[in-house]
């Protein structure tokens, strides 16, 4: 932990089967709020923000989408990630049209954005690497889990 | 030269254009361009574009504006990075 950001296990899943950016929340989102990280009303709030400010991003090899919703959500900074069997569409941040096959995502749970920068600024910076990308994309989920913390904290 | 007047712009104003932000005034200090950094959320952008020389937004800007704008998606990604930001110092510096 570092800045009261959690990571922890329960918020570490891999090998997801989702059809949908819905479907895939809920995964994601349930850890969160089973364990009082999050309001009941984050999923709901993930959900809408997505549909108005996509944030797929065009990563090689792999695309990776960072979802997030309003502060008012959220009870506690923290940040659940999952890896996918399949990828499934996010639309690109910014674009209109475009969309990206996203295999990893990282959906923030954020409190107060601007304390978390440096959060987020780690995250663009494991991102950018193919290697750590191919890493998690392929490894177990212990294995992820000590990467993604040996790159956030 | 003046100081340029730079917006940058995210969905809420906080988070990524932040981190766009700081990527890009710090290339444009190490190439001698001083740039004073203002912020907005995607919804303010038309009150907040006066005196500004250049957007750089991570989200899509639905208006018709007066003022360049860029995306700033490759400096998130970093891939096409390097050129997005010379393209940001040309039109700085035009």
């Amino acid at each position: 932990m570092r800045g009261n950001l959690i990571f922890i296990k329960d918020l570490l899943n891999v090998d997801i089967t989702a059809r949908t950016q819905e479907e895939l929340f809920t995964i994601l989102s349930k850890p969160l709020s089973d364990n009082g990280f999050t309001t009941s009303d984050y999923l709901t709030g993930v959900i809408e923000r997505e549909k108005n400010f996509p944030t797929g991003l065009p990563t090689k090899p792999y695309g990776v989408a960072l979802p997030h919703t309003l502060p008012k959500y959220v009870i506690k900074n923290s940040i659940s990630v999952g890896v996918l069997k399949e990828p499934i569409k996010f639309k690109i941040m910014g674009s209109e049209n475009d969309y990206i096959d996203a295999k990893m995502i990282f959906l923030l749970a954020l409190r107060e954005n601007r304390k978390q920068l440096w959060m987020l600024q780690a995250i663009m910076n494991m991102i950018r690497s193919k290697e750590i990308l191919n890493k998690i994309a392929t490894a177990k989920k212990d294995d992820v889990f000590e990467i993604i913390n040996k790159n956030l904290f | 030269m003046s100081k340029k007047h730079v917006l940058f712009v995210c969905a809420t104003g906080i988070a990524t254009s932040t981190v766009v932000a700081e990527k890009v005034t710090q290339y444009c200090r190490e190439k001698g361009l001083e740039i004073e950094y203002h912020q907005s959320n995607v919804a303010s952008v038309p009150k907040n574009c006066n005196g500004i020389d250049l957007i750089i937004s991570t989200t899509n800007i639905p208006y018709e504006l007066d003022v360049p704008v860029i995306r700033g998606l490759n400096l998130l990604t970093g891939i096409g990075e390097d050129d997005t930001l010379k393209k940001i110092y040309d039109i700085l510096i035009k």
